[in-house]
């Protein structure tokens, strides 16, 4: 099972004076279970990529073949594929809209085949797992919540339907350092129960904290694609394609270029503590003995 | 010359039932970087809101530029006098096409026809967005939208320029070149800076921060001795800068830099000076 894009190219309003290139030949496949990081430069064309995988926008050129079946065949289930992969948009919060969090969380099971008791049972796990009590904040209205707030009952809402993939377009843009942290939990958990994840962020902290794989644009194409591990070493290409990799990585790489000596593999900042631990140790003792 | 005064401001969203601002008193000199730090619904922007009159004050009395802010009649000049770029720019496009958007400031003040186009391609190019006079602002790209929503405040030529969480959508580059660009603005132009933000990576650009924490003003002052703190950082829901924290713990295992970084290179030379 999978999602898999065949040589997708897409231009926005062709033939115009506005025309603008978004893909170019872009083929890609996410495995059941992976945990994606998307990021690239912005304009990159990622948010395009994304809106194709989901169905929403019709690409030019090329086949989006989720779960071994094309998208785009005649009589393809777009409910059934609704139910399947969901998409938290940035800024989710603007699309709150109902009366009350409950009615909000639940409009997606509108049209699923579930009864009304496995449809409530749904939508409370959505609450929960969000960090919401249902039976609190089930009655307020949306509108009440704080902007935080608002953002994880909008994914709640994308949850409720307890789609296989998940993809996320920036959710972590304007949450606090604590906020991200319980965010970037959610999203684990989310996968330990199965579910496939393919987040866009700019964050490389987070994106080194979160992702297997790692896929990186460039102006429509993908530019690099591995193991998150391996693309941030590759700091020359990560540099050329406008990604900063994580903090600690990029800091061990200038102590690298001063002539200190920092491991290669270094990204997160208790890697770096321990090398400079190693690295000032070393450097007293050699001290002692001189 | 204090360019914002602020004294005893208090806010309620919902006629007094939740205080949202309490008694916060501040100023800020005009030439100033200010960073307003605090975690999400820590009050920051019900505070700036209040700078250009969108939100009306409650308790307490603000004046911006010598401007009492709560006397309606001077909306027009408080507002050509500061700018503020919000989080998410499409809540301030107000036009389809680029170019329209960014003259639609100098359209309101009844700049002259021939300055206008001037003004809007100096501010587009200034964003890095010449080029894209006749795209339309939907088609952009986030972080493109947010370079727009700049240009169209830049082409005020306001005194203050407010950018609350504008970072928030750029790529890395993209925030780096904001920062160096708001930096060169208040150097060059000598234009009055306030950034709301909790990126607290952000704040060596800024000559002072102002730390919120539940509608309070926590503490104002130096960014090296409020991100230094890392407790009273923490228990405001942030964390210092990584080359900070990187300082720090190597400072609880006994290795003491020279001084306390707040950015990746300042920390690159202290360890190679103490190496």
């Amino acid at each position: 099972m999978s999602i898999e894009l065949k040589n997708i190219t897409h231009i926005y309003e062709p033939g115009t004076p506005f025309e603008a290139a978004a893909l170019n030949n872009v083929s890609l496949e996410i495995r059941e279970g992976e945990k994606i990081g998307l990021m690239g430069r912005t304009g990159c064309g990622k948010s395009t990529l994304i809106q194709i995988m989901a169905g929403l926008i019709k690409p030019l050129n090329g086949n989006v073949i989720i779960d071994g079946i094309d998208i785009d065949e005649e009589g393809y289930d777009r409910t059934g594929l609704r139910q399947k992969l969901g998409i938290v948009f940035q800024y989710p919060e603007v699309q709150l809209f109902e009366t009350t969090a409950y009615k909000d969380v639940a409009f997606g099971l509108k049209y699923s085949d579930l009864t009304p008791e496995e449809k409530d049972e749904n939508i409370r796990w959505a609450f929960e797992i969000t960090g919401f009590d249902p039976d609190k904040v089930g009655s307020k209205s949306p509108l009440e919540l704080s902007g935080g707030e608002k953002r994880r009952l909008a994914i709640a809402g994308v949850l409720a339907v307890r789609p296989k993939y998940l993809i996320l377009d920036e959710p972590i843009a304007g949450l606090d350092p604590v906020a991200r942290e319980k965010f970037l939990k959610l999203l684990r958990d989310l996968n330990e129960e199965g579910m496939t994840i393919i987040m866009i962020s700019h964050n490389a902290d987070a994106i080194a904290g979160f992702a297997d794989r790692t896929i990186v644009m460039s102006n429509g194409r993908i530019e690099i694609e591995g193991d998150t591990k391996t693309v941030f070493m590759d700091r020359p290409k990560a540099d050329e394609a406008g990604i900063s990799v994580s903090t600690a990585g990029r800091i061990a790489g200038m102590l690298r270029d001063r002539g200190i000596d920092v491991s290669e593999d270094v990204m997160s900042e208790s890697e770096l503590l321990k090398e400079l631990c190693v690295h000032f140790n070393n450097d007293n003792r050699s001290e002692d003995q001189t | 010359m204090s360019i914002i005064e602020c004294g005893n401001v208090g806010y309620s969203y919902d006629l007094g039932v939740t205080k949202v601002l309490w008694d916060i008193s501040l100023n800020i000199e005009k030439g100033d970087i200010v960073a307003v730090l605090g975690h999400n619904g820590s009050g920051k922007s019900t505070l700036i809101k209040h700078f250009n009159a969108l939100l009306k004050l409650q308790e307490g009395r603000i004046t911006v530029a010598d401007i009492e802010i709560n006397n309606e009649t001077n909306v027009w000049e408080l507002r050509r006098r500061i700018g503020v770029v919000f989080q998410n720019p499409d809540n301030q496009f107000v036009a389809s096409a680029v170019e329209d958007d960014v003259a639609f400031g100098p359209e309101n003040y009844q700049v002259p026809r021939d300055e206008i186009g001037e003004k809007t391609r100096q501010a587009l190019s200034r964003v890095g967005m010449n080029g894209y006079e006749k795209r339309l602002t939907h088609t952009l790209s986030g972080g493109q939208k947010q370079r727009v929503a700049l240009a169209g405040v830049l082409a005020m030529d306001p005194d203050i320029l407010v950018f609350d969480e504008a970072t928030s959508m750029l790529d890395p580059e993209g925030r780096r070149e904001l920062l160096d660009y708001i930096k060169e603005l208040n150097e060059e132009s000598n234009k009055t800076i306030v950034m709301v933000t909790h990126y607290v990576e952000e704040c060596y650009i800024a000559n002072k921060v102002m730390l919120m924490k539940e509608g309070r003003l926590l503490k104002a002052g130096e960014p090296r001795d409020i991100l230094g703190d890392e407790e009273l950082l923490l228990s405001s829901g942030l964390r210092p800068p990584i080359a900070t924290q990187i300082y720090l713990e190597l400072k609880k295992r006994g290795i003491e830099l020279d001084c306390c970084p707040l950015t990746e290179e300042e920390l690159v030379e202290s360890i190679c000076r103490l190496s």
